[in-house]
C-alpha cells in the first residue's frame, strides 16, 4: 500500500543538514507497520513527508514515495489534495489542535465532505445535505459514538481528547482510504483512552483493509498493534522486521536497549525471567536495563 | 542581543529603527544641533526663504524654522515619553494586582477601568483644561487618564493566563512569595507584549498631543511644538505652504517610524514564527 | 506517622457567571488519603478522575471546599504562617510537562536554586556549589548550570525539575505524571533515579499516574481514584493484585502488553506470586 524508498529529508534553516537519511520501508495492505524511535529521530517528519505536508523549513531531497502503486512525491498540488483525505488520511498527536475551535464538528465534516465528493454547494453547517449528514452519522457510529447527532453539534472544546481522536478517525473514514497514517495518536491520552483508540484503529483496519502506518515512541503500542516494525534512530532506520522476530531476537543494540527499557517497566527482561513486579531491591531492574556494552551513538547524554 | 538582531533583519524595520533613533537623538540634542534660539523673534527676518543662515527659512515671527522643528521634537516626544511612562506604571500596577488577586479586588478594579474607558480623549482634555487651564501638564494628564485603562485590561488578561502556568505553580511550591512571583515570573511574560503595544501607540499619542496643541489647548506659544507650528502656519497656507509642510512631515515620519518599529517588535517577539512546531 | 494527609476533602468548580446558568462540577468528593513517612503511595486514575486536583490540594496550591489538608497532623491553612512555611519547604513537586514547569528566562542554576533562595539563602558561591551537586545527583553536569531551558532536552529538563524538588531537602515529593511525557529510555533512567532516591533518602513519594505498571513497581501502597472518589486502596489484607473494582480492572486491562505474542499481558504479570 505504501512504499517508501531511500527517503532523504533536509533542514534548510541555518546550515543545511540531513534529518532523515536513506529511509526505506513499506506498509502492506491491511497490515500495521509501526515506525518507532525517540523524539527527534525523524519519524514524524517521515510521516509528514509521505503526504507532502512537510513544514517550510524541511525539504525532501531524495527518495520516492508510492501509495497504492502511484508515485506521489512529484504530484501537483491538486492531485496531492485529492490524495489527502481521499486515498490517504492522517491523524495527529494532539487532536485539539486539528480542529477549528469556533466551528462545530458538523462544519468539519462538511468541509471534509466538500473536499472529497460531497455536495460542496452550501457551506452553511446548518443546511447540510441529507446524504452528507447520513455519511457523517455512519462514520461517527462506526467509531463508537452512540448518539452521532450530539457529537455533530458539539464544539471541539466540549469533547475530551479521546473523543476528538475518534472524531478524527471518523473524518478519515469518510472516504474509502487505503492508507491511514497515525502520528503518535495516543501519546496525549490516558491509558484507557489509548487502549480504546488502538482497538478502534485495529478494528477499522480489519474492516476496511487499509494499511496503517503508526508512528510511536512507546514499545507497548508496538507490541499491541504492529505486524511490522521499523526502528529509527537519528534519522536512519537501524532495524526493521516482523514484530515477533524483533522482540525475540533484536539485532541492533539500540533496538535491544529500547526493548529492555520497555520490558523493565513490567519487571521483565530478556530471557523471559519474570523479575517480579514490585521488587524491593532496585538492582535487578538496573542491571536488566543495561545489558552489556552500549555503542557510543546509543549512549544517552 | 538576539532580539535586536531579529528586529534589524527586515529592511523596513531597519529603516524604521534608524528613523526612530534619529528622531530621539534630535529630541535629546536639539540645542546642540541648531545655533538659533527657537523663541528668538526677529520681525525683520520674517518669512524668509531657505538660506545658508536659516536652512529652512523663517516663520511669520522671524524665528528659525529648523530650530523650532528640532526643539519641537523635544516637546512632542518628551511629552509622549512621559505619557507612556505614566500609562505603563499605572496600568501595570492596576492590571497585575487585578489579575493576580482576582475576586472582589479584580471586579472593583475592572469597574474602575470601565469608568475611565468611557471618556473620549478630546472631551476629557477640554474638560480638564477648562478647569485647570491650558498647558502641557494637563494635556498629559488627559491622555494618561483616557488610555491607561485599556492597557490595564490587557495586562490583567495576560496576568490571568500566566498565573495558572505550571512554572508559576512550581515557583509557589518552591516557596516564592507573591511579590516575587509577580515580578520574576509573571511580569516578564507580560512586558514584551505591552512594550509592543506601547510602541505602536506612540504615534497615536503624538497625534493627540499635536492635535490638542493645534487646538491651542496644549503647549502654549512661544514654545516650539509641531502641532503649534501647524496652527501658526495655517494663515499662511496659500503663501508659505512649506511652513505647514515641515512640521507635518516631522509628525508623519515620527508616527510612521514608531508604528513600523512596533510592527517589527511584535513580529520579532512572536514565538511561533519559523518552526511552526514541527519537531520536538 | 501520617506525614501528609487529605481528610474528607471535596473540591467543586462552578461554571457560569453572574448572569449565566450556574452549574457545579464535583471534581473530588469525600476523599481521604494519607502518606506515611518513608513510604511511597501511588494514586491512579483516568484523566478527569480528579487526581491532579488532589495533587494540587495536597500541595496547598488550592483550598478544598470541604475537609482538611493536614501536614504532620495540623491543618495547613489554619495553623499559622510558620507551619505553612514549614509545609511548603517539606513538600515539593515535579510536574508532568517539564518545559512548562520552568521559567524560560531563568538559567538552570536559578531554576534549581529557587527553593534555596526562599528557604535557605546561601552566598553566591555556596549556592552555585549546592546546585552543582544537585545536578550531578540527577545525572546532569556543572556545565549545565548556566544554560537556559531551551538548551535542554525533555528528559534533561525533567531531571532539572527533580533537582529543584530535591533542593530544599523535602520530606515529601509529589510526582504528577512526571514520567508520562518522556521517551522510553529516558523514562527508565528517571525511574531508576527515583528508585535510588526512594531507597537511599527515606523521602516519602506520591506518584500520581494513570500507568499501573509504574505504580505497581514503585509504590508501597496504591489508591484508585475514579469520578472524584477513592474506590479502592491497598491494605494488609488486600494487595494490589487482589483489587477488584471495575475502575481498577478497566485500568488494568488497558495496560499495553509487554510482548506481541500474548505472553506479556500485565494482568497476568501482576497476579503472579512475587518471586524471591
Amino acid at each position: 500500500m505504501l512504499a517508501v524508498e531511500s527517503l532523504e529529508l533536509e533542514i534548510l534553516r541555518g546550515r543545511p543538514r540531513k534529518v532523515v537519511r536513506n529511509v526505506s520501508f513499506s506498509v502492506p495492505r491491511g497490515r500495521v507497520t509501526c515506525l518507532v524511535g525517540e523524539s527527534g529521530c525523524g519519524k514524524s517528519l517521515t510521516c509528514l513527508a509521505i503526504l507532502g505536508l512537510l513544514p517550510e523549513a524541511v525539504r525532501r531531497t531524495g527518495g520516492t514515495i508510492t501509495i497504492d502503486g502511484e508515485r506521489v512525491n512529484d504530484l501537483s498540488p491538486e492531485h496531492l489534495q485529492a490524495l489527502r483525505g481521499g486515498k490517504a488520511a492522517m491523524i495527529l498527536q494532539n487532536p485539539m489542535s486539528c480542529f477549528d475551535p469556533i466551528c462545530t464538528v458538523k462544519s468539519h465534516f462538511l468541509e471534509s465532505l466538500a473536499a472529497h465528493g460531497g455536495n460542496p454547494g452550501r457551506l452553511s453547517p446548518e443546511v447540510m445535505p441529507e446524504s452528507d449528514l447520513a455519511r457523517a452519522r455512519r462514520s461517527l457510529a462506526e467509531v463508537g459514538f452512540d448518539s452521532p447527532d450530539d457529537i455533530l453539534d458539539a464544539y471541539p472544546f466540549q469533547l475530551s481528547g479521546g473523543m476528538l481522536q475518534r472524531v478524527m478517525v471518523a473524518l478519515a473514514l469518510l472516504s474509502e482510504i487505503r492508507l491511514l497514517l497515525a502520528d503518535e495518536p495516543t501519546t496525549d491520552l490516558d491509558v484507557v483512552s489509548q487502549a480504546r483508540i488502538l482497538t478502534l484503529l485495529d478494528e477499522t483496519r480489519r474492516r476496511h483493509g487499509m494499511g496503517v502506518l503508526l508512528v510511536t515512541h512507546d514499545i507497548g503500542v508496538v507490541a499491541r498493534m504492529a505486524d511490522f516494525v521499523v526502528v529509527m534512530h537519528k534519522g536512519e532506520v537501524v532495524e526493521q522486521g516482523e514484530v515477533a522476530t524483533l522482540f525475540a531476537a533484536p539485532r541492533h543494540a539500540y533496538t535491544r536497549a529500547l526493548l529492555q527499557a520497555h520490558l523493565s517497566l513490567y519487571g521483565l527482561s530478556f530471557g523471559d525471567e519474570a523479575v517480579g513486579v514490585g521488587t524491593v531491591s532496585p538492582e535487578p531492574c538496573l542491571a536488566a536495563a543495561t545489558p552489556g556494552p552500549v555503542p557510543e551513538e546509543v549512549r544517552l547524554r | 542581543m538576539t532580539l535586536l538582531r531579529t528586529l534589524l533583519s527586515g529592511r523596513t524595520t531597519r529603516l524604521a529603527f534608524v528613523a526612530a533613533c534619529a528622531v530621539l537623538l534630535v529630541a535629546l540634542f536639539a540645542p546642540l544641533l541648531s545655533s538659533w534660539d527657537p523663541d528668538d523673534i526677529d520681525l525683520s527676518q520674517k518669512l524668509q526663504a531657505p538660506s545658508r543662515e536659516h536652512l529652512l527659512g523663517t516663520d511669520h515671527l522671524g524665528r528659525d524654522v529648523l530650530a523650532r522643528l528640532l526643539h519641537g521634537a523635544r516637546a512632542s516626544l518628551g511629552s509622549v515619553a512621559v505619557i507612556v511612562a505614566a500609562i505603563l506604571l499605572l496600568s501595570l500596577s492596576v492590571g497585575s494586582v487585578a489579575g493576580y488577586a482576582g475576586g472582589m479586588v479584580d471586579a472593583f478594579l475592572m469597574r474602575l477601568c470601565d469608568t475611565f474607558l468611557t471618556f473620549p480623549t478630546f472631551i476629557l482634555a477640554m474638560f480638564l483644561i477648562g478647569i485647570l487651564g491650558a498647558g502641557m501638564t494637563n494635556v498629559i494628564l488627559a491622555i494618561v487618564c483616557t488610555h491607561w485603562a485599556w492597557y490595564a485590561r490587557i495586562i490583567r488578561g495576560l496576568v490571568l493566563s500566566l498565573k495558572t502556568r505550571e512554572h508559576v505553580l512550581a515557583a509557589r511550591v518552591a516557596g516564592t512569595g507573591q511579590f516575587r512571583l509577580v515580578m520574576r515570573h509573571i511580569l516578564p511574560g507580560v512586558l514584551p507584549q505591552i512594550l509592543v503595544l506601547a510602541t505602536l501607540d506612540i504615534g497615536h499619542m503624538m497625534l493627540h498631543v499635536s492635535g490638542l496643541s493645534f487646538l491651542g489647548l496644549g503647549v502654549q506659544p512661544p514654545t516650539a511644538e509641531w502641532g503649534v507650528m501647524i496652527n501658526d502656519a495655517r494663515q499662511y497656507i496659500w503663501t508659505q505652504p512649506q511652513l505647514l509642510f515641515y512640521p507635518g512631515l516631522a509628525i508623519f515620519v515620527t508616527v510612521m517610524a514608531f508604528n513600523l518599529l512596533g510592527d517589527g517588535l511584535r513580529d520579532a517577539l512572536d514565538p511561533v514564527g519559523e518552526t511552526g512546531g514541527w519537531g520536538k | 506517622m501520617n506525614l501528609l494527609e487529605a481528610r474528607q476533602v471535596a473540591k467543586r468548580y462552578r461554571r457560569g457567571g453572574l448572569f449565566g446558568k450556574r452549574s457545579e462540577v464535583r471534581v473530588l468528593e469525600d476523599v481521604s488519603i494519607a502518606l506515611e513517612e518513608g513510604k511511597s503511595l501511588g494514586l491512579v486514575g483516568r484523566s478527569g478522575s480528579g487526581k491532579s486536583t488532589l495533587g494540587r490540594l495536597l500541595l496547598g496550591l488550592e483550598r478544598p471546599d470541604e475537609g482538611q489538608i493536614l501536614y504532620k497532623g495540623k491543618d495547613i491553612f489554619t495553623s499559622g504562617k510558620e507551619h505553612f512555611r514549614r509545609f511548603r519547604r517539606d513538600v515539593q513537586v515535579v510536574f508532568q510537562n517539564s518545559l512548562g514547569a520552568v521559567n524560560p528566562r531563568f538559567r538552570a542554576v536559578d531554576i534549581v536554586a529557587e527553593p534555596l533562595d526562599n528557604f535557605e539563602p546561601l552566598s553566591a558561591a555556596e549556592r552555585r556549589c549546592r546546585v552543582a551537586a544537585l545536578l550531578e545527583g540527577v545525572g546532569l553536569s556543572e556545565a549545565d548550570l548556566d544554560k537556559f531551558p531551551s538548551q535542554f532536552s525533555g528528559g534533561e529538563l525533567q531531571r532539572l525539575c527533580i533537582a529543584r524538588a530535591l533542593a530544599p531537602r523535602p520530606r515529601v515529593i509529589i510526582l504528577d505524571e512526571a514520567v508520562s511525557n518522556l521517551d522510553m529510555l529516558i523514562q527508565v533512567q528517571v525511574l531508576n533515579l527515583l528508585r535510588r532516591l526512594r531507597d537511599n533518602s527515606g523521602t516519602t513519594f506520591l506518584f500520581v499516574s494513570h500507568d499501573l505498571r509504574l505504580v505497581a513497581d514503585m509504590c508501597d501502597s496504591v489508591a484508585i481514584l475514579a469520578d472524584g472518589h477513592i474506590v479502592e486502596r491497598t491494605s494488609p489484607e488486600k494487595p494490589l493484585r487482589d483489587f477488584s473494582h471495575p475502575a481498577f480492572l478497566e485500568l488494568l486491562d488497558a495496560v499495553l502488553p509487554a510482548r506481541p505474542d500474548g505472553s506479556g499481558v500485565f494482568r497476568n504479570i501482576l497476579s503472579q506470586e512475587r518471586t524471591a
